[in-house]
């Protein structure tokens, strides 16, 4: 996992600090959406706000990666190179950034731990 | 029993009293109305439409009559209400039909939240749906008055109603309201289409106001399967275009032209997605309407879409 991505996030996110070891899970909210992918758009509703998102290919990405496991940045980054079939070092920092970023702001993924402090 | 087999005369009494109950679709309408102008032609475009039985349920309950006040003798106006209440200002009372037609459109809008509705016109063959959602100017009520008298059922020209528990279309074959120049486009185009008069200086433009055939009417129960998503754009002097586009854009741009998106939540995102699944999806630019409606059979017809 390149180092500039714990740059790049916590340089434009506030909350994403730059400790790659702490972990990221999905919200209550991010486990009950409804998901069409059509031509590497997805369109995805979200029940707890009764909004439809657009999103592009590595968001769908990182919400599929933290289905299953609570995983670090660097951890989330990897997967998410692997599943967009992507080398360590071709996932752009910037896409990723803004994934997270916009995946936090949504209430779809959050800090693992978050809810018990 | 229909609206024109009533007497004109027993027509006009029951709508300055108990009020007429039309069908239109899948919505009762009691309307009522101490207007006679307006009761001669209701009774004429209005003809066709089965009256629903004295027991059905009343969906809306409207009225189209003059106001109360001292302005009746000054210079007459008309007020639409529903349920007693007037969402709009008065009209002119010899714009009493299209003010009637509006407000009948604002009470499916703002009420009929058990269906999805698009803001789209729907035509039908052979049980498969042609949707047209468009935004105003685009040339949906022209391109469907065409179609209509070139071989397809109207389901409707307004709202296209999707059914929640299965997905198809429920037909509302109301009057199509022409404005402008679409009016004489429409008149040149089909020469035999039955026409209503002109409403000129509305809030609108000039009015005029197309019957659906008596079939159309007739089948006004019959759903139809969506098959193709169709968005049209007129454009003086364009080349016709017809482009497929991406079912994401497609789905984007029927869920924003929705008029209920929003109220129905999930239900509505499944309805749209599966719609859009469902369909061949289109761009569709024309300024000809004879070869906008050769190009659309030509694609309805070749059986993969």
């Amino acid at each position: 996992m390149p180092e500039e991505y714990f740059t790049e996030i916590g340089t434009t996110h506030s909350s994403f600090g730059l400790d790659k070891n702490r972990s990221l899970v999905l919200t209550h909210a991010g486990r009950e959406l409804a998901w069409q992918e059509w031509d590497d758009v997805y369109i995805v509703y979200q029940p707890s706000s009764a909004e439809t998102h657009v999103f592009n290919d590595t968001t769908a990405a990182v919400l599929q990666s933290l289905e299953k496991d609570v995983l670090t940045m660097a951890e989330i980054g990897d997967r998410t190179a692997q599943w967009l079939d992507l080398g360590r070092d071709e996932l752009s920092s910037g896409d990723l950034s803004f994934a997270l970023g916009r995946l936090e702001e949504l209430g779809l993924i959050e800090w693992s731990g978050t809810a018990a402090r | 029993m229909r609206v024109g087999d009533l007497a004109l005369r027993k027509f006009k009494s029951r709508l300055a009293t108990e009020g007429l109950q039309v069908q239109f679709g899948p919505f009762v309408i009691r309307m009522r109305s101490d207007l006679a102008s307006f009761a001669s032609l209701a009774h004429q475009l209005y003809h066709h439409y089965p009256l629903a039985s004295a027991t059905a349920m009343t969906d809306f309950h409207v009225q189209i009559t003059r106001p109360r006040w001292l302005r009746r003798w000054l210079r007459p106006q008309s007020l639409f209400t529903l349920d007693g209440q007037s969402p709009f200002a008065p009209y002119a009372v010899e714009h009493a039909l299209p003010a009637l037609e509006w407000g009948i459109n604002w009470c499916i809008a703002t009420r009929a939240h058990h269906l999805l509705m698009l803001h789209a016109a729907v035509v039908e063959r052979d049980g498969q749906a042609i949707i047209f959602p468009a935004w105003p100017g685009h040339g949906k009520s022209t391109l469907c008055a065409a179609l209509i008298h070139s071989g397809w059922r109207l389901l409707s020209d307004e709202f296209g109603l999707v059914h929640p528990e299965d997905g198809k279309l429920l037909p509302i074959p109301r009057l199509i309201p022409l404005k402008n120049e679409s009016i004489d486009v429409i008149r040149r185009f089909r020469p035999g289409a039955i026409i209503g008069p002109s409403f000129f200086n509305t809030r609108k433009g000039t009015v005029a106001h197309v019957m659906p055939s008596e079939e159309s009417i007739r089948r006004g129960h019959e759903p139809a399967e969506p098959r193709w998503l169709i968005f049209p754009r007129w454009a003086a002097e364009a080349s016709l275009t017809l482009k497929p586009i991406p079912k994401s854009e497609a789905f984007l741009m029927v869920a924003t032209n929705a008029f209920n998106y929003e109220v129905l939540d999930n239900t509505a995102f499944h309805l749209v997605t599966d719609m859009v699944q469902a369909c061949d999806c289109y761009s569709f630019r024309y300024s000809n309407l004879d070869e906008a409606v050769t190009a659309l059979n030509a694609l309805t017809s070749s059986g993969h879409g």
